[in-house]
């Protein structure tokens, strides 16, 4: 027998007994139609409003295309794991961000990764792309996103509504703003509607609706938003995935103020 | 959505449950054969298929669905296994995942051959380990396999060589062919 015939067929016997889980289907639907959280902010700004026409600043081939829609990269272009990978993820990214170890005592960095986000126009053509920063920081189970894009990069419209402002506050010189976003989800084979006064809401910048939680919820999504040195950062979270308030959101914020 | 070329020539959209339906088993199986264990691979391939969810108007040919699927496989799997591997000596790469209460009739030579490739692949270095499953289980081409690893067709060259060398001395068994 040819040796690479050996090895295919007993990698195909090594493997057979190995199945998919029948619900393999629903916990991929699930867990992809649900919001990323760390999105969220910059998403509901566009689809809060999809009237709305954003004229990005860039190019003149892009500046009568307007972006209804962001969509994250297919894969990240590059992932790391430690603090140590920092300047090459500062040089995939192409600028640089402040990344501290930790946000506060207890959640550390685990994971960051540089992601590329794809702008929309309505017809879903893609008239621009940048790369932007989504670092991952646990307690445990909880987890808190830190999120970095350069503000030259991003379409600049802010659709939320006053409503959700909370709080702003001046952190070092620094203006950060504290929101709390109400959020709810639909399962993703429910076949329930959002109600006529949700999708009003949302419509507003009042709040979001996404699919794909396990049954429907409402939550709050919090987060704390500031521009420094030409990037926006957004520290965010549901509140079903950390127990903060908004002391704890503006320590984290000037915690990345400071760091190097 | 994108759209795919039928039998008939025509144009049909490639739909994620088609994509789903079609390499899910394939996509499950690679997975558990590069991380080393059932755990990692689901984790691994339910992050993939989330991704080519989301992500499936990024795909401008259909035609290179299975190479898209595999490029993104390669590196959730490699994510995946790469946390659990500090924890995890090579000794139990793949370990309980003999056929329970196997049946007396089974082809023993089989499953002996089984044990023995599992037992093999779990000695070798990740990425020629990934080389071996992508070219020689999922029959990707050296150039498929390079784009799926993130490789030029060299390296995977390089790493099937020296993998299939490492394979002979362990499973020290004559071939007709050298």
């Amino acid at each position: 027998m040819k040796f690479d015939t050996y090895l295919t067929e007993g990698m195909q016997e090594a493997a057979r007994e190995v199945t998919p889980d029948p619900a393999l289907r629903t916990r991929v639907l699930a867990q992809a139609r649900a919001a990323k959280p760390s999105r969220l902010t910059r998403r509901t700004r566009v689809v809060a409003t999809l009237a709305a026409v954003l004229c990005l600043a860039t190019g003149a081939a892009l500046a009568n295309s307007p972006v209804v829609s962001l969509v994250s990269g297919w894969m990240p272009d590059a992932s790391y794991t430690s603090i140590a990978d920092e300047a090459r993820m500062e040089a995939k990214l192409g600028y640089d961000v402040r990344l501290p170890e930790a946000l506060t005592e207890d959640f550390t960095l685990t994971e960051y990764e540089v992601e590329p986000v794809s702008m929309r126009d309505s017809a879903n053509h893609e008239v621009g792309s940048y790369l932007t920063l989504c670092a991952t920081y646990r307690k445990g189970d909880e987890r808190v996103y830190l999120n970095a894009a350069r503000t030259e990069d991003e379409p600049a419209s802010d659709t939320l509504s006053d409503k959700t402002l909370v709080e702003t506050r001046e952190v070092d010189g620094v203006t950060v703003t504290y929101r709390e976003i109400p959020t709810a989800c639909l399962p993703a084979d429910s076949t329930e509607d959002f109600t006529a006064e949700q999708y009003a809401a949302e419509e507003r910048g009042e709040m979001f609706l996404s699919v794909g939680s396990a049954e429907y919820e409402e939550t709050i999504y919090q987060t704390a938003g500031f521009e420094l040195d030409g990037v926006a950062y957004s520290i965010g979270m549901h509140d079903s995935m950390a127990d903060w308030s908004s002391e704890d959101f503006f320590t984290a914020a000037q915690t990345v103020i400071e760091a190097e | 959505m994108t759209h795919a070329m039928t039998a008939a020539g025509e144009t049909a959209p490639l739909d994620f449950d088609t994509l789903f339906e079609t390499y899910q088993t394939e996509a499950l199986r690679a997975a558990y054969l590069i991380c080393g264990n059932r755990a990692d691979a689901e984790d691994a391939v339910q992050e993939a298929f989330v991704q080519c969810y989301r992500h499936l108007d990024a795909l401008r040919d259909p035609e290179k669905a299975k190479a898209w699927l595999f490029r993104i496989l390669t590196r959730t799997a490699w994510r995946v296994s790469g946390k659990s591997r500090r924890e995890t000596p090579v000794d139990d790469l793949y370990a309980g995942c003999e056929p329970a209460g196997e049946d007396a009739e089974a082809p023993i030579l089989r499953a002996d051959r089984a044990a023995q490739i599992r037992r093999a692949l779990a000695r070798l270095e990740v990425k020629q380990r990934t080389a071996v499953v992508l070219y020689y289980y999922n029959g990707l081409s050296v150039r498929q396999t390079a784009r799926a690893m993130g490789c030029l067709e060299g390296t995977v060259k390089s790493r099937l060589y020296h993998a299939r060398e490492k394979l002979r001395t362990i499973l020290e068994v004559d071939f007709d062919e050298i």
